[in-house]
């Protein structure tokens, strides 16, 4: 019976192996050449242009990574921006991490941990049209 | 990923951009793509600028306009004290 139960152990370890590895193999881009082009493929077939990042920015091809997919992290456009005193603006005593930007004589707050789930910004600082990236 | 952080402006010849995140990753540095375009921009940062590496505007690039200090609330406000706070939620 032992010995039973350790052939079984070994069989689902195995079997975890195996799905873990098609896992990965499923990540994996597909590099396409066609007509002096190189692509990378992502999972929903959709094919990217990388030809000039490998000729002029010695890019390497297999080097891409495909993570959550295009649209799974959406920016922000246009956010709120919020005085103090307004509602959601945050009390003084709040310690949460932050990235500060000053420009044109205006100071703003973005929440780490907001940004980091949206990775950009496109907004406006007076007349200076940005992109705060993270 | 390496954490990095940096404001780009999103003005080229005439035109405003939208950035986003491409989906993909180089050297584990996010590559940014633009709604307009479907450009490719990656980050030089030695050169602080974001680089178009593929499509329309190749071999153009967009500059870092201002730094982006790291901090807490508390200490960015008692520093700033006309901070606005940007809801991006």
């Amino acid at each position: 019976m032992q010995k039973l139960n350790f052939l079984l152990i070994f069989i689902l370890f195995t079997s975890c192996s195996l799905i873990s590895e098609e896992k990965s193999a499923d990540s994996q881009i597909e590099i396409i050449e066609e007509n002096d082009k190189v692509f990378i493929q992502d999972r929903t077939g959709k094919k990217w242009d990388v030809t000039s990042a490998i000729e002029k920015y010695e890019m390497k091809a297999d080097k891409f990574q495909f993570g959550l997919g295009t649209d799974a992290i959406p920016p922000v456009i246009n956010p709120r921006i919020l005085k103090d005193g307004e509602a959601g603006y945050p009390s003084n005593s709040d310690e949460s991490l932050i990235l500060g930007v000053t420009m044109s004589k205006d100071a703003r707050a973005y929440s780490k941990n907001q940004l980091s789930r949206r990775e950009v910004v496109n907004e406006r600082f007076s007349t200076k049209t940005v992109a705060v990236a993270y | 990923m390496i954490d990095l952080a940096a404001v780009y402006s999103r003005e080229i010849g005439g035109n405003i951009l939208t950035l986003a995140a491409s989906g993909w990753t180089y050297a584990f540095t996010f590559v940014l793509y633009d709604y307009e375009t479907e450009s490719l921009w990656y980050p030089n940062i030695t050169e602080n600028k974001l680089e178009c590496i593929s499509g329309f505007y190749e071999g153009k690039s967009l500059k870092v306009v201002s730094s982006v200090k790291r901090s807490n609330w508390k200490k960015w406000k008692t520093s700033n004290p006309d901070t606005k706070w940007l809801l991006t939620n």
